[in-house]
C-alpha cells in the first residue's frame, strides 16, 4: 500500500516535472503569445493555423496549456530553489548552533525565536512587499521566512550526534570544528534533513501559490501555478475550464509531494513503521 | 507558574521589539514613495510632496521617524492608514472581531467535529470510515485552501446558487461557506493528530493493565485513553492559530470579508506602511499571547510537565 503511494506520487511530479521541463517543445506557443481565438473551450481548433487548444484559450487569446505548463516550471523552480535554500540556511546555522553550544547557540536560538514571532505568511509578504515582485525576491522571501523549522531540527540531531564517540575521537586528532561538522556530522544526520526538506515542499508550493493568488508573488505577466488561478478567478463564473486546469495542477502536485514526504519520514522513522 | 509567566512576558518585549525594527527597516527599504507613488504617470507636485512628507513625518531620518513611531505605540497609538480613511487603531478594533470570530468558529468547529472523529478512527482502525476519513483528510491537508475555496464558491454559490460569494456581516449566510473552508482544515489536523495520539496510548501497557483488571471498555477509554489522547492536543492549538492567521489572508480576500487578514494583504498590495506595521505587531503579540496561554494551561492539566 505505502510503496505503491510513493511510486504513484512519484510518477506524478515526474509527469508535471518532465511535461514543465519541455514545455518549449510540446507546446507550439508561447505562454504570452495571443492568438485570434478569445476564450476558446477546451480541444478548440485555431482555424488559421490549426493549431489544436487542447486546453482552450483565455481572454486574450493565449493557449491555457502553453501558460499552464511554463507556470508549472516556473513554480517548481521556485520552490525547489527556496527549499535548497532553506535546507542550506537550516542547516549552516543548527549546526553551528548546535556544535558550539553556549552563548553562540542562545544567539541563534533567539534570533530562531524573533523569526517564530512573525506568524505564518507575514514575514513573506513583508519580504515581496519589500524586494519587489521578482522571482528572486519570491525565493528569498520563502527561504528566509522558513528556515527556522530545518535549523532547530539539525541542532537537535547535532547535540545528539556530537556525543558519539567518532566525534570525539576526530576532536582529539585535531580535526578543526569545520571539519568534524561537514565530515562527520553532516553525513550522519543527512538522513532527518532530507526527510524535512521533502516534507516542507507542499507548504512552500502552497505559500508560493497563496502569494501569487493573493497578488504579492511573482510579477502577473509571468505565469505561475498562483498567478494563473489568480487570472482565471476573473472569469470563473464564464469560463471555469480557464482556472479549473491550473487549480488541478495544483492539487495533484501538493497531494503527491505530501504523499510522498509522508511515506518518508515513515520510512526512516523506525516508529511509524 | 508566576515566575514562568513573568519570565515569558519579559522575553517577549524584546521579541516585539526585534519584529518592530525588523519591519519598519524592510518597510523602508521599499523602493518607491508612498507620497509620490507613480512619479513617472502622475506626478505630484514638490510642494503637495514635501507637506505630505511632512505630515506624516517621513521627511525625518529613519532612527528618528521609528522611534517617534515606538513612542506612539507605546501610548497605543499605531499612527494613520495611508488608504484607509480610519486610523490603525481604528482599522484593527473594527477588523479584528470578525477575523476572531471566524478563527475561533473555526476551531470550535475543529474541535467539535475533529476529536469525536479522531476518536472514533482510532477505536474502529482500519475500518472503512476510518480509511475514508484517513484519505479525506490527507485530501484536505495537501490541497492549499484557496483551491478548496474556489470549488466550493464554484459549486454552492455559482452552481446551486444557494449562497452568495460576496460577504455581508449581517446575512448569517454568507458566514457558512468562509467558516467551512476555515474549518475544515482544522478538522482534518484535529482529527489525524487525536487519532495518531489516541492509537499510540491504546497499545500500551497501562491500556493493558486496565483491561486484564476486567475493566469495562468505555471505562478504560473514558479514564485512560481519552484523557492521556487529549493532552497533546493542547501542544496543537499554537500551530492551528498560525495556521488559522494564513488562513485568514486568503479566505478573507477572496470573500471580501473586513476582517485583519484582509487588511493585511491590503496593507501589503498598497505598500501602506503604518497599517502593515500595526498589523504585523498586532499578529504577533497576539501569537505570543495565545502561545503563552498554552503552555502556561499544560502543565496544569498534566503534571507531569513542569515550567521551564
Amino acid at each position: 500500500m505505502r510503496k505503491k503511494t510513493v511510486i504513484v506520487s512519484i510518477v506524478v511530479i515526474l509527469f508535471w516535472a518532465i511535461l514543465a521541463l519541455l514545455a518549449d517543445q510540446i507546446v507550439p506557443f508561447n505562454y504570452h503569445q495571443m492568438g485570434a481565438l478569445l476564450n476558446a473551450p477546451p480541444g478548440a481548433v485555431d482555424p488559421a493555423t490549426s493549431y489544436v487548444h487542447w486546453m482552450g484559450t483565455d481572454n486574450l487569446g493565449r493557449d491555457i496549456f502553453s501558460r499552464l505548463l511554463s507556470g508549472t516550471r516556473l513554480s517548481l523552480t521556485i520552490c525547489l530553489a527556496a527549499d535548497l535554500l532553506i535546507t542550506f540556511i537550516g542547516v549552516a546555522v543548527g549546526l553551528v548552533s548546535g556544535y558550539f553550544g553556549g552563548a553562540v547557540d542562545n544567539l541563534l536560538m533567539r534570533i530562531t525565536d524573533i523569526m517564530f514571532a512573525f506568524p505564518g505568511l507575514v514575514f513573506a509578504m513583508v519580504m515581496v512587499a519589500v524586494l519587489g515582485r521578482s522571482i528572486e525576491a519570491v525565493l528569498i522571501a520563502l527561504g528566509i521566512s522558513n528556515w527556522v523549522g530545518m535549523a532547530r531540527l539539525v541542532r537537535g540531531q547535532v547535540l545528539q550526534t556530537k556525543q558519539m564517540d567518532y566525534v570525539l575521537a576526530a576532536h582529539s586528532l585535531g580535526a578543526r570544528p569545520l571539519d568534524i561538522m561537514i565530515h562527520h556530522l553532516l553525513p550522519n544526520i543527512l538522513g532527518p534533513i532530507l526527510v524535512f526538506s521533502t516534507l516542507i515542499i507542499p507548504g512552500i508550493v502552497t505559500a508560493e501559490a497563496a502569494l501569487a493568488f493573493l497578488n504579492i508573488g511573482v510579477d502577473p505577466s509571468l505565469p505561475t501555478l498562483g498567478g494563473l488561478i489568480n487570472y482565471g478567478w476573473d472569469s470563473i463564473s464564464s469560463h471555469p475550464t480557464e482556472i479549473a486546469f491550473p487549480i488541478l495542477t495544483l492539487a495533484m502536485l501538493t497531494l503527491s509531494f505530501t504523499l510522498l514526504g509522508d511515506s518518508l519520514s515513515d520510512a526512516l522513522d523506525p516508529k511509524r513503521r | 507558574m508566576v515566575e514562568y509567566a513573568a519570565r515569558r512576558m519579559i522575553w517577549m518585549i524584546p521579541v516585539l521589539l526585534a519584529v518592530s525594527l525588523i519591519t519598519f527597516t524592510l518597510i523602508h527599504l521599499v523602493p518607491g514613495d508612498p507620497c509620490n507613488p507613480d512619479p513617472g504617470q502622475h506626478p505630484i507636485p514638490p510642494i503637495a510632496e514635501s507637506s505630505c512628507k511632512e505630515k506624516y513625518g517621513l521627511d525625518q531620518p529613519l532612527f528618528i521617524q521609528y522611534t517617534h513611531y515606538l513612542a506612539n505605540v507605546l501610548q497605543g497609538d499605531f499612527g494613520v492608514s495611508l488608504f484607509d480613511s480610519r486610523t490603525v487603531n481604528e482599522i484593527i478594533v473594527d477588523d479584528f472581531p470578525v477575523s476572531a470570530a471566524f478563527g475561533l468558529g473555526a476551531l470550535l468547529i475543529g474541535l467539535g467535529l475533529g476529536i469525536p472523529l479522531g476518536l472514533y478512527c482510532a477505536a474502529r482502525r482500519n475500518s472503512t470510515i476510518d480509511r475514508l476519513c484517513t484519505v479525506l483528510t490527507m485530501l484536505i491537508i495537501a490541497t492549499p485552501s484557496f483551491v478548496f475555496a474556489i470549488l466550493l464558491i464554484f459549486l454552492f454559490a455559482g452552481t446551486l446558487h444557494l449562497v452568495t460569494v460576496l460577504f455581508y456581516r449581517d446575512q448569517w449566510q454568507s458566514w457558512l461557506l468562509p467558516l467551512a473552508l476555515l474549518g475544515m482544515r482544522i478538522v482534518a489536523l484535529v482529527q489525524r493528530f487525536v487519532r495518531a495520539g489516541v492509537l499510540e496510548i491504546l497499545y500500551s501497557d497501562y491500556i493493558r493493565t486496565a483491561h486484564s483488571k476486567g475493566l469495562k471498555q468505555t471505562t478504560v477509554y473514558v479514564r485512560h485513553v481519552l484523557r492521556n489522547g487529549l493532552l497533546p492536543l493542547l501542544t496543537l492549538l499554537g500551530p492551528l492559530a498560525a495556521d488559522l492567521l494564513t488562513g485568514s489572508f486568503i479566505i478573507e480576500s477572496i470573500f471580501g470579508i473586513p476582517g485583519l487578514g484582509h487588511a493585511f494583504v491590503i496593507s501589503v498590495v498598497e505598500r501602506d506602511y503604518p497599517l502593515l506595521m500595526g498589523v504585523t505587531l498586532f499578529f504577533a503579540l497576539l501569537l505570543f499571547t495565545f502561545n503563552l496561554i498554552v503552555d502556561l494551561s499544560y502543565p496544569l492539566v498534566d503534571p507531569r510537565m513542569a515550567y521551564r
